[in-house]
């Protein structure tokens, strides 16, 4: 059987780690791919290797423009089979509501959290197999007010906009694309923060299931979205944030 | 070890089509499965053989849904086979179409009472008899709870109602760790669709450019039910191959 390979942006840590484990786990060879991070990537790309997996690194800085075209003809490089998973998790989330939203930050939201991913996609399709499927991380905040990330969400609002007109494009070469949307999620320093008394308080008052989530929750319908069981399921975004009340 | 080894799955309106597969997939995953069927005996015992057969583990539950406490019946019969209960599946739907101005009071009734009425009432005594620490409510929907379309418009409010009673139920029993959610095909080749021509015109209008079968549909379904989809819950997840629009408008156009 080909080796199949799965490619995730930013998956030095937090969901990106989580799901370059997951999809490991399911067999998949996976391109670890991180901006600054180099050593949690390496050992993300270690422990996957130590558990009888095939991964490789790559980096790019995806607030640089220029970023997309040369890391897809990179990945595109080590896929000679094809990309049969592209995870677009990579993203920066500083305080961006309009009132203190400067245009720099504005513009380094913009490019790593949308022109990326839309380059990203476009300079990989060639290298898509047909079967593929693509999955965002897109955000609660996307649909719901809460936060102080005005620019953050309008991005994300764009995401969820380009999964439904990337499903249709790519629909007939047989290649999913959609969209997970989690809530707050254990990830960097917000791990630490939400075991704390009012951090569990806030992180689980606007939710169902009255826990924080981890990783691992999120990464585990990505893996699913990837997987041949979504093989009807394109065009959508689905919420995975344990029941948000908003 | 299977990944629904040890659950015991409901699957109303499970002798044919969507709910058949469902309950297939179910027991395939090693759950074992309660058949639901609301008069042909014979259909459900013959999926529960198939199940049997593959080492499954089968029984069957019957009884008319839209009918006075038999939603309720149905549910408690189910949970008395092995004492337990963990997944529900909400499957059993369908009823007459046609206009609004046109619908006369027993068609509205009856299809309210299949499509909603039955689902907060199965739902319901679910909540209250399973001490299950991994529940799970899934309820199948339809496109035209989302996409306007004539000739569907009870149904539709039907689906759409369902749809919003598991979002609210969601928050009810979040903190037991239950989830609810909601599964909404497409245009799926069942039964109900054999031998016709229309369904050919919902190809153009679905991005992978064929028709849902059932086992589309159940795999959905047997995600939502294992631990991947623990974290998901009062949503309602599209399975449709990305159609555009509901069968119900394509077929409308059509006439």
């Amino acid at each position: 059987m080909a080796i199949r390979t799965a490619f995730v942006t930013g998956s030095s840590q937090g969901i990106g780690a989580a799901t370059a484990r997951a999809l490991a786990a399911d067999g998949y060879r996976v391109i670890v791919h991180y901006g600054g991070n180099r050593d949690k990537a390496e050992a993300v790309v270690a422990e996957i290797r130590g558990g009888g997996g095939g991964a490789e690194l790559v980096s790019g800085d995806l607030s640089d423009p220029q970023t997309p075209a040369r890391l897809a003809a990179e990945v595109a490089a080590r896929c000679p089979d094809g990309l049969q998973a592209l995870v677009m998790n990579a993203a920066v989330m500083p305080p961006s509501d309009i009132g203190v939203c400067s245009e720099e930050t504005f513009d380094r939201i913009f490019t790593v959290n949308l022109r990326a991913p839309f380059f990203l996609l476009q300079a990989l399709s060639p290298t898509l197999a047909e079967g593929a499927s693509v999955v965002f991380v897109s955000s609660l905040t996307a649909r719901r007010v809460t936060g102080g990330v005005a620019a953050y969400a309008t991005m994300k609002g764009g995401i969820e906009t380009l999964v439904r007109r990337a499903a249709h494009e790519f629909g007939p070469r047989w290649i999913r694309v959609n969209a997970v949307a989690p809530g707050t999620t254990a990830t960097g320093p917000i791990a630490a923060w939400a075991e704390t008394p009012q951090g569990f308080e806030i992180t689980t008052r606007d939710q169902a299931l009255k826990r924080v989530a981890q990783p691992e929750d999120i990464a585990g319908p990505i893996a699913f979205l990837c997987s041949d069981a979504a093989r009807w399921i394109t065009g959508t975004v689905i919420p995975v944030d344990g029941g948000a009340l908003l | 070890m299977k990944r629904l080894e040890g659950r015991i799955a409901l699957v109303t309106g499970s002798s044919r089509g969507i709910g058949a597969a469902i309950a297939r997939k179910l027991a395939s995953e090693g759950a074992r499965v309660v058949i639901h069927a609301r008069s042909q005996r014979d259909r459900a015992d013959a999926v529960a053989e198939v199940i049997r057969a593959a080492g499954g583990s089968a029984d069957v539950v019957m009884g008319d849904l839209a009918t006075g406490e038999t939603a309720l019946e149905v549910v408690r019969a189910a949970h008395a086979i092995h004492g337990a209960l963990d997944v529900l599946v909400l499957n059993a739907g369908g009823g007459k179409g046609g206009l609004a101005a046109d619908m006369p009071l027993e068609t509205v009734d009856a299809v309210l009472a299949l499509n909603l009425r039955a689902t907060i009432l199965a739902a319901s005594e679910f909540a209250r008899l399973t001490a299950s620490e991994a529940g799970r409510i899934v309820f199948i929907s339809s496109g035209m709870a989302t996409h306007p379309a004539p000739g569907v418009s009870i149904g539709a409010a039907a689906k759409a109602g369902a749809e919003a009673f598991m979002r609210s139920l969601a928050q009810e029993l979040g903190p037991r760790g239950i989830t609810c959610n909601s599964v909404a095909p497409g245009c799926t080749r069942t039964e109900m669709i054999a031998g016709q021509s229309w369904p050919d015109q919902v190809v153009p209008w679905t991005a992978l450019r064929r028709l849902g079968e059932p086992e589309d549909i159940a795999e959905v379904v047997g995600f939502l039910a294992s631990d991947e989809g623990r974290w998901i819950t009062g949503q309602t997840i599209a399975a449709n191959g990305g159609l555009v629009t509901t069968a119900a408008n394509i077929l409308a156009r059509a006439q």
